[in-house]
């Protein structure tokens, strides 16, 4: 038999019953809509977060104190017990090669007051001149910090957009005067504009020099991390083994008593999770696909036995048992290929829907087209064969006699 | 030509063994028309199945131009169908979501014919039927019984059949359409040559063909010529 006879009298069949089919093709519409728009979602998580770490700037290490215990990640760690980062740390990691520059970090929480009365509860972040090198902050307005201000313990501060917003509203803030903690800071610069990284906002954040927060705010000589940024990809394990030598001996310790993280393991991490997500997601839209498998088979044993007569004639006159097997195995196939294209429109729909009503980013790769493709002819092809195989198998004799 | 030696039919079902046919010795010559009669229950729609390759002989051996098919795949079996054998049923089996034309192609899509000969080969078929062709593109539903049945003929026509197998073909017509498709056998089985088993159980049905076979309780008791065969009037067949 030729493959256009094939196609023509499988087409033919399903033509015959519009609505039946019409309603098989939509369980799968439904389930591979599903599965589309879980997986364009998950992958839509993975870019955005992918992205925002990568604004922080690439390439980074970033030194707490204190040790994380594996499996109990690093939000839960209570790292602002530890205290052990000092200047002398960050002295003898600016001894190692390939660092670009360093970023010492100590922040804390105050009541921030405003020239313009407006006042609140802003996180203060006291850093070095690195810190702009490493987590890749640009000013918008004004000034950064010089050296001499951060050695003189000069009393002025960079606001995040947001909280430049929060405070002056339409006022330019440049010059004006805040109050963090009874003392008072010049405003000399405001953040460029960054947007939520995942964890942290510094549109959110107030950032001085961390001379001022360690002896006058925070009243300490610690840091609450060091950041790096390596020249290169290459060389962040490298630097990461010499850091984690030097300052262990720095800190006259057996073992490491603080923790080096890279932007991989966070990016890893956080990656893992959202891939377990989308495939717990992805397993329940699969149940419906599943359940417009079983439809198929219903639908398809339902029409042999409808067809029992006819199936038993063709066979008479001269079909093969291969000739009808493919003829049913067809018309499966070719329910699930067009629900499958059907299905990936709606998901297409679905997942740009969501992105535009609820602002999340959604991704749709050529590779989860082709899987949920593939996916759908293999679900044509699994629950279409029990039925094919049963009507193939028909005695022309019985089939003739069915009433 | 077909050449049945000692041919037995057992069904089983479970323990119960029925014996459908016994000792079938058979030979009937290419262009000869047969007719196979027997009370029902007689074991002739098996023999009937038998010779139209749709079941195989439980025992002995079943020679179709010559070569044993008693032991053939179910491939092979289709092909030889397919090829050499044509169908009448009583109850027509047409498929009622195609047109006449569509029907009579049919056989043709399992056959080797060139998909642009089907059209004009199946017009033939409808022509040597005598089924009226301005009805081509008509559903089932819309015809008489019998234009039906001529509809059915076109169809075990479109392979050039070496032999056509009718099963009570006039028991669903009456009387007059009835000698209508008779006469159209006996015209094909002279202009044409080709064999025609006729199955039936009226003895008037039976005396259209040559010969007649008389079956009982699976085993063949007479072979006998028609003496008074009912023969067409070689005019005009309108219908």
């Amino acid at each position: 038999m030729k493959t256009i006879d094939l196609i023509k009298e499988s087409f033919d069949s399903l033509k015959s019953n519009k609505l039946r089919t019409g309603l098989t093709i939509l369980g799968i519409v439904i389930g591979i809509a599903a599965v589309i728009s879980m997986i364009s979602l998950g992958e839509g998580s993975k870019i955005s977060i992918q992205k925002s770490i990568e604004s922080l700037g690439s390439n980074n290490l970033i030194v707490f104190p204190g040790i994380i215990q594996p499996g109990r990640g690093f939000v839960s760690s209570g790292r602002g017990e530890a205290q052990v980062l000092k200047k002398a740390d960050v002295e003898e990691i600016e001894k190692i090669d390939n660092i670009v520059a360093i970023s010492s970090e100590i922040q804390r929480r105050f009541q921030v007051i405003a020239e313009t009365g407006n006042n609140r509860n802003v996180i203060i972040l006291g850093v070095n001149i690195g810190f702009f090198t490493v987590r890749n902050m640009e000013i918008e307005n004004g000034n950064l910090f010089s050296d001499e201000q951060i050695r003189n313990y000069s009393k002025v501060a960079i606001l995040g957009s947001q909280i430049a917003n929060d405070l002056f509203g339409d006022n330019d803030p440049i010059g004006k005067k805040i109050k963090i903690k009874n003392l008072t800071f010049k405003v000399i610069g405001i953040l460029k504009a960054k947007g939520s990284t995942g964890f942290v906002s510094y549109d959110d954040f107030i950032i001085i020099p961390y001379t001022v927060m360690q002896k006058q705010l925070a009243g300490t000589e610690y840091f609450n991390s060091i950041a790096v940024k390596v020249n290169s990809k290459e060389n962040i394990q490298k630097v990461r083994e010499e850091i984690i030598n030097r300052l262990t001996i720095l800190h006259r310790v057996d073992e490491p008593d603080f923790t080096v993280f890279s932007q991989e393991d966070i990016l890893s991490t956080l990656t893992s999770i959202i891939n377990t997500f989308t495939i717990f997601l992805s397993f329940i839209a699969g149940v419906s696909l599943l359940v417009g498998g079983i439809g198929i088979m219903n639908m398809m044993l339902t029409s042999v036995t409808e067809r029992t007569k006819e199936i038993g004639l063709r066979k008479a006159v001269g079909a093969k048992n291969n000739d009808i097997l493919n003829q049913i195995l067809l018309e499966s196939i070719f329910i699930t290929l067009l629900g499958g294209i059907l299905g990936i429109l709606l998901g297409l729909l679905i997942s740009y829907g969501v992105s535009k009503i609820a602002n999340i980013t959604t991704y749709i790769s050529l590779k989860s087209i082709l899987a949920s493709v593939i996916v759908s002819t293999g679900v044509g092809l699994i629950f279409g064969y029990y039925p094919a195989k049963k009507a193939s198998n028909l005695d022309p004799i019985v089939a003739l006699r069915y009433e | 030509m077909i050449e049945l030696q000692d041919v037995f039919k057992v069904y089983k079902n479970g323990e119960i063994e029925t014996i459908a046919l016994k000792n079938i010795n058979l030979r009937i010559n290419k262009g000869e028309f047969i007719s196979i009669m027997g009370p029902s229950g007689s074991g002739k729609s098996t023999l009937m199945h038998i010779i139209g390759l749709l079941d195989r002989p439980t025992g002995g051996k079943y020679l179709l131009d010559g070569q044993d098919v008693s032991k053939l795949k179910d491939e092979e079996l289709s092909k030889l169908r397919n090829k050499k054998i044509g169908f009448i049923f009583q109850a027509f089996f047409l498929l009622p979501r195609k047109n006449v034309l569509e029907n009579v192609i049919l056989p043709s899509i399992y056959s080797d014919l060139k998909q642009s000969s089907r059209k004009e080969k199946a017009i033939e078929s409808l022509k040597e039927s005598a089924f009226p062709l301005n009805f081509i593109y008509h559903y089932p539903n819309q015809l008489s019984g019998g234009m039906m049945q001529r509809v059915a003929i076109a169809r075990s026509l479109i392979n050039d059949p070496e032999i056509i197998l009718a099963d009570e073909p006039t028991g669903n017509l009456d009387t007059k359409t009835g000698e209508f498709v008779l006469h159209t056998f006996q015209r094909l089985n002279i202009e044409k040559g080709i064999t025609i088993i006729l199955i039936t159980h009226e003895e008037y049905v039976a005396e259209h063909a040559e010969k007649i076979i008389r079956i009982k309780d699976g085993e063949i008791i007479s072979q006998e010529k028609v003496k008074n065969r009912k023969i067409l009037h070689h005019n005009n067949e309108n219908y």
